[in-house]
């Protein structure tokens, strides 16, 4: 792995940004720190960042994944619907759909079917797009390194099986305990949970993935719809620091990876300095590694950004998938597919 | 103001009684060894607070905490076999040791609450140790229960909900 000296306020000088007057009317009018809605203006124009501000204004409805080793989809949707739940299908993710209406009783997180291990709740489907196109017509194993609570390594589980394995490592002890107990509800047995910080992996591990999904802590600024207290959580300065983690995870993650294989990194953020810029910055100081477009295109979601306020970005970021709030219907997301070009 | 509880966690390989405890219920219930479906060897225990798994390992690699199928759990000093484990025994042995809960049985069951008798639907013995509790609706396990004599209940002993109140 490369040393690189990373300085948190090396970054922050980097990613510093000064809010305008209409910024500031605007962060005042939504309830967020003014520094976020100059950042929408930037990426967005004016018009778009108030089209973003509305979106964040309506929360999304779960999304249900079926386990399919389990039940058909079509058996699961009628035993939901019967219960009072309304379902849509998502057009591009096949055996999930949207929650898009409830009985008062049950929960759709406490249903019978649930704690059978016939599907998993997603936030939102976003998270579905980074796994399909990672593990499309993939049968071997899989390193999910930032693995909990569980919902894209059991997906994962579910696409590889019965041929790989799925790897899936946390931090936090307390969020693993909900990974094992998904794996174990869901009966999913090509599993190996593990316990460790992501960034020491290529230090104590000799083996190497195929494919690795990096999904890192990051400030969620992509989930303010169902979580308003992110319009105010993150200042500047925290974001550095998460910017300086996503990065180191980012260089261990590709030391994971063998010769050849892809790995996902991916945020439940829209800001371009957990995506573009931490991306940019592995590219730089790396001479083995490359942006790859994903293999099929899903819907029509939007690029990555090769500029933005007075940086600019390797050019192969432009690969990167962006989802959009106001422009897609889902959490603000953001992910890359890397390849190794040498080991 | 919320306080963070600190959880107990314990992994380790599967302790010498809970292995024999599992292999002496497999023995009495459905006749059978243990090994002819787990590799004994194997087994392997990751404990949060007052929940214990015991699952086949998988995987050397260092930090590994959960691998492979569950194969058995104990709760409060019981040791029990998971759903998993118990499938694979009724696929091979056909239904013994276990309880077909009706609608309504399975509702309480899975909150955490006894198996009263009229919830019941069939029984196939023995139901002298722990026996499995199945859904009427489609014969899963939804949990494993013991009988208790003195109040002609099915006790809860592990219910699937167990995964959301201790682990969720």
């Amino acid at each position: 792995m490369r040393d690189r000296g990373l300085d948190v306020a090396d970054i922050y000088r980097d990613i510093y940004i000064e809010a305008g007057d209409k910024a500031r009317r605007l962060a005042s009018k939504y309830g967020y720190l003014p520094y976020m809605v100059q950042r929408y203006i930037y990426m967005l124009g004016y018009d778009g960042a108030v089209k973003l501000l509305e979106a964040f204004e309506k929360p999304l409805n779960p999304v249900v994944r079926v386990n399919t080793l389990l039940i058909d989809s079509e058996k699961l949707k009628s035993r939901l619907e019967s219960l009072g739940f309304r379902l849509e299908e998502i057009p591009w993710a096949k055996d999930a759909f949207r929650v898009v209406s409830k009985p008062e009783y049950p929960t759709i997180g406490s249903t019978h079917e649930y704690l059978k291990g016939y599907y998993y709740v997603h936030r939102d489907a976003s998270a579905l797009a980074p796994v399909l196109l990672l593990l499309q017509d993939y049968k071997g194993d899989v390193l999910d390194a930032c693995a909990a609570p569980g919902g894209k390594a059991t997906f994962a589980s579910q696409l590889v099986y019965p041929h790989g394995i799925v790897y899936a490592n946390d931090i936090s002890l307390p969020r693993l305990k909900s990974l094992i107990g998904h794996y174990a509800r869901m009966k999913l047995s090509n599993n190996a949970v593990t316990w460790a910080d992501a960034r020491i992996l290529p230090k104590v591990w000799t083996r190497r993935f195929s494919r690795v999904i990096l999904d890192v802590p990051c400030s969620s600024e992509g989930t303010i719809m169902n979580d308003p207290s992110r319009k105010t959580k993150t200042a500047l300065k925290d974001v550095s620091i998460l910017v300086k983690r996503e990065i180191e995870l980012l260089d261990a993650g590709l030391e994971m990876l063998s010769q050849g294989g892809i790995l996902a990194y991916i945020t439940c953020s829209i800001a371009p300095e957990e995506n573009e810029y931490a991306v940019s910055r592995v590219l730089e100081s790396r001479d083995d590694a490359d942006v790859v477009e994903p293999p099929f295109k899903l819907f029509d979601w939007s690029h990555g950004f090769t500029s933005f306020h007075k940086l600019v970005f390797d050019e192969r970021v432009r690969k990167c998938v962006r989802i959009w709030p106001h422009v897609h219907g889902m959490f603000g997301f953001t992910f890359c597919l890397l390849t190794k070009t040498r080991s | 103001m919320r306080r963070r509880r600190k959880i107990k966690f314990v992994s380790k390989p599967s302790p010498a009684e809970h292995i024999e405890a599992l292999k002496k219920y497999v023995g009495r219930a459905f006749n059978a060894e243990l090994d002819l479906l787990v590799e004994v060897g194997e087994l392997k225990e990751t404990c949060f607070n007052d929940l214990c798994l015991i699952f086949q390992g998988i995987t050397e690699l260092s930090g590994a905490v959960f691998s492979g199928e569950l194969v058995g759990i104990v709760k409060e000093g019981h040791v029990v076999p998971s759903p998993q484990l118990y499938t694979k025994l009724f696929q091979r042995f056909g239904w013994r040791s276990c309880v077909v809960a009706t609608d309504k049985g399975v509702k309480a069951f899975l909150y955490g609450n006894d198996l009263l008798l009229e919830s019941v639907a069939e029984i196939y013995p023995p139901v002298d140790n722990y026996v499995a509790v199945l859904d009427y609706y489609d014969y899963n396990v939804i949990g494993v229960a013991v009988w208790d004599e003195s109040s002609k209940v099915f006790k809860n002993v592990f219910d699937l909900g167990v995964y959301l109140r201790k682990l969720g």
